[in-house]
């Protein structure tokens, strides 16, 4: 606020000066002021004839013009340059004592007018014209008429170029050709009226159908380029926003067309990215920023999900006002509450931009807000549509990684199994008994190697890809814990120690949890050769944790990581001696997650490592109660089961 | 085989197919030593050298794999010279180019026939046996 207003009034203080010396200089070199009343007449025309403002727009950029270049012309003659300059300032101060606006604005018009009236009136006593009625006393009217109108649209120019940041010689050269045709054709009008006076003081009267019709036909004109104009920009800015860009880009973009659009010195546009979090970019002079989080805030709490509106900064909460310094109005528009892209846009002015309304403006930006709101729509779409492509590039490249991993996964049992035969057919009698025996073990082993192999490649591809089928039915831990002790090897049977007194039953599918913890045990006793395997079973918060831990070697940390992707075996030679796959742990992890849980590798104290499964424990006593209705009447229930379970999605994880 | 003496490194980290290789060398007559990771593969043929005749050595193992294994016997004087026969379960195209380009002397996809292998081993000492 601070940096424009000082720039607005040094430009007002400089004009002041500017005039005040032209005025005393021209005073002492003899130029006439003019009788008061002619001086005071001239400022009543001035005043009316500023109440028939035309405003022209070139290339965007709305300049207002009127026909105090003619009664500038008749002024110079019949008050002279003193006098005119006198009247078309005090005639221009109470044509904008009548708006209501801020002060600075109206200071800096007045001193503009002014200034530029005291530059035309001296040019014209240069010229030392003769009459009206001459060639000579015509010229010097026109061209003093011609430098007041580009003095003030210089005036113009220069204090948007300060305050708005924009290059001074762009804005003035838009101005100035429009400005020049205006001057030029309102100032000889002035001219005929005044030669006709001289003939006849009734015969200015010939010109006022003539002033009327050109009054009227411009408003009719005026109003329908405004609105052409307006068509056009939001098309232009529409147009601009619709490429398909980056959510980023997007909010950038909509911020930089809706400040164009309304000719604010700053734009805001926040809106809500597909992850959730806003988003915001800010717009000035200086170029796209992101905004300020107490800004943001602020902005949203004002606009989010109302109408659109235009707010005086000094009426806003102070922490705001700090923010957006330098402004004097934010035009905010919001897209409607609860749409699926949720935007809202601020466009900043200062005290001195442009000339059109507020209901303009507001309903330039409430049409734009269409436009915002389907751009980072589609901004989203993209984004999405990116991510899916990303993740399915992602997915083929594993399934890549997964088939060439397979293929030699597969390659080595085979090779196995094939050359124990290949060597029994070719050295035949040169194998005796117990050299023949060993091979014809081999190729059973890896035959069986093969066989498990497939097996969990079938299970895994079922999970990954079609999804598994989880059932819900009542689990009786104690049970489960026998089962998968019937199922180990006796010699790893005999070291499990189980503790699991503190649960009873949980409400899970009892063959994939028996899966898990079966393969888990089996780890246990293939990688820790020697001392107990623990299996505890603990419950807490409605999550059942079933830890496994042994007391072999440990994994080393930098392996903890990988132990669950497919096809690692931090051991290999140990592996397969012990026939494992490298599946086991990435499918126990897969069935872990469709049963609602997961499985961790955690932190043994000392030597030893230990896996947990973490499972719902689900509502046990319904399914209790589910399962004495069963016995009760076992006709009802099969509905009821199947209802129960269902296929779960993302058993990828 | 022609010559009983003939000295040989078995280097694969599956047991299983070190058996059958070993199984298949020493009905050949052959002194066959094995080795189940890159790292102990080095050291014994360093310390056999000149007294070795081929090694046979599998690319997929943990820690220092074939080619490691392949390029540092490859550099060194005293082993540069010892024929190396490649096997590998990798079977894709870029995995065949990299088994030649490699610089070893006989390359095998897993899995390969005894009868295969065998063959390779013989042109490796330079001499066919039915």
């Amino acid at each position: 606020m601070a940096t424009v207003r000082t720039k607005v009034l040094s430009i007002i203080v400089l004009q002041l000066g500017l005039s005040a010396a032209i005025g005393w200089l021209v005073r002492q070199a003899g130029a006439p002021i003019g009788a008061p009343v002619a001086v005071l007449a001239f400022v009543a025309a001035f005043a009316v004839v500023a109440s028939f403002s035309v405003r022209l727009e070139f290339r965007s950029q709305q300049v207002t013009f009127t026909l105090a270049e003619a009664v500038f012309a008749v002024a110079l003659f019949v008050v002279g340059p003193m006098g005119a300059a006198i009247a078309g300032g005090v005639g221009e101060a109470l044509v904008w004592a009548r708006h209501r606006v801020r002060p600075l604005k109206i200071g800096f018009n007045v001193t503009n007018q002014l200034c530029a009236m005291v530059v035309g009136g001296t040019v014209f006593w240069l010229f030392q014209p003769g009459s009206p009625e001459h060639v000579g006393g015509w010229l010097a009217a026109l061209a003093a008429t011609l430098c007041y109108s580009l003095f003030n649209l210089a005036g113009l120019a220069g204090v948007l170029s300060a305050t708005e940041g924009r290059r001074f010689p762009t804005i003035f050269l838009q101005f100035a050709l429009t400005g020049s045709a205006v001057a030029l054709t309102s100032g000889p009008l002035g001219l005929i009226g005044l030669t006709l006076f001289r003939h006849d003081p009734f015969a200015p009267l010939l010109l006022a159908p003539l002033c009327v019709a050109v009054a009227f036909n411009n408003r009719h004109a005026t109003a329908q380029r405004d609105e052409h104009l307006r068509f056009e920009r939001l098309y232009g800015a529409g147009f601009r926003t619709a490429r398909l860009v980056s959510f980023d880009d997007a909010v950038t973009a909509i911020a930089t067309e809706a400040q164009t659009l309304l000719t604010g010195s700053g734009a805001i546009c926040i809106s809500e990215s597909a992850t959730g979090g806003w988003i915001a970019v800010q717009v000035d002079a200086s170029g796209p920023r992101p905004a300020e989080p107490s800004l943001v805030r602020g902005l949203l709490a004002i606009a989010y999900g109302r109408d659109c509106t235009e707010l005086a900064v000094d009426a806003l909460p102070p922490e705001l006002r700090v923010q957006l310094a330098g402004a004097a109005t934010i035009t905010l528009a919001s897209s409607s509450d609860g749409s699926p892209a949720p935007v809202v846009l601020g466009v900043l002015r200062t005290p001195v931009s442009g000339d059109d309304t507020p209901e303009s403006r507001i309903q330039t930006l409430s049409a734009f807000m269409t436009h915002a709101t389907m751009a980072v729509g589609n901004a989203r779409l993209l984004g999405e549509v990116e991510e899916a492509l990303r993740q399915q590039v992602d997915l083929n490249r594993q399934k890549g990684d997964f088939v060439a991993a397979v293929s030699h996964e597969l390659r080595t049992p085979l090779t196995a199994m094939l050359g124990s035969v290949g060597t029994m057919m070719r050295l035949e009698e040169r194998l005796d008994g117990e050299g023949r025996h060993k091979m014809l073990v081999m190729a059973k082993d890896q035959g069986m190697r093969l066989k498990r192999l497939i097996e969990e490649l079938l299970t895994v591809a079922a999970a990954e890809h079609t999804g598994m089928d989880v059932r819900h039915e009542l689990v009786d831990i104690r049970r489960l814990l026998v089962d998968v002790r019937t199922n180990l090897q006796s010699t790893t049977a005999a070291r499990v120690v189980v503790e699991s007194d503190a649960v009873e039953a949980v409400v899970s599918d009892r063959l994939k949890l028996q899966q898990i913890l079966l393969n888990l045990v089996e780890n246990a006793g293939k990688y820790a050769p020697d001392g107990p395997i623990e299996v505890t079973v603990t419950e807490s918060g409605g999550r059942a944790t079933f830890a496994v831990r042994d007391h072999g070697p440990g994994i080393p940390l930098a392996d903890r990581g990988r132990v669950f992707e497919r096809f690692v075996q931090l051991d290999q030679s140990s592996t397969r001696r012990n026939g494992g796959t490298g599946l086991g742990l990435y499918l126990c992890r897969q069935l872990a997650e469709a049963l609602g849980g997961r499985l961790d590798l955690g932190d043994a104290e000392g030597s030893g490592c230990v896996f947990t499964v973490t499972l719902p424990t689900g509502d046990v006593t319904a399914a209790r109660a589910a399962a004495a209705l069963r016995r009760a009447a076992p006709g009802r229930v099969v509905k009821e089961s199947i209802a129960m379970s269902r296929p779960l999605e993302g058993a990828r994880g | 085989m022609s010559d009983g003496s003939r000295r040989c490194l078995v280097v694969d980290d599956d047991p299983a197919i070190r058996d059958i290789l070993v199984t298949n060398l020493e009905a050949e007559g052959m002194d066959v030593r094995t080795a189940d990771n890159g790292d102990d593969a080095v050291r014994v043929a360093r310390e056999l050298a000149s007294t070795l005749d081929l090694i046979v050595l599998d690319v997929m193992m943990p820690g220092r794999d074939g080619y490691a294994v392949l390029g540092e016997l490859k550099a060194d004087a005293a082993t540069c010279e010892i024929p190396i026969v490649l096997l590998t379960a990798k079977a894709g195209e870029d995995d065949v180019w990299e088994g030649w380009k490699s610089g070893a002397d006989y390359y095998i996809t897993k899995p390969f026939s005894i009868e295969e292998l065998m063959y390779f081993i013989d042109m490796a000492f330079g001499s066919t046996v039915a």
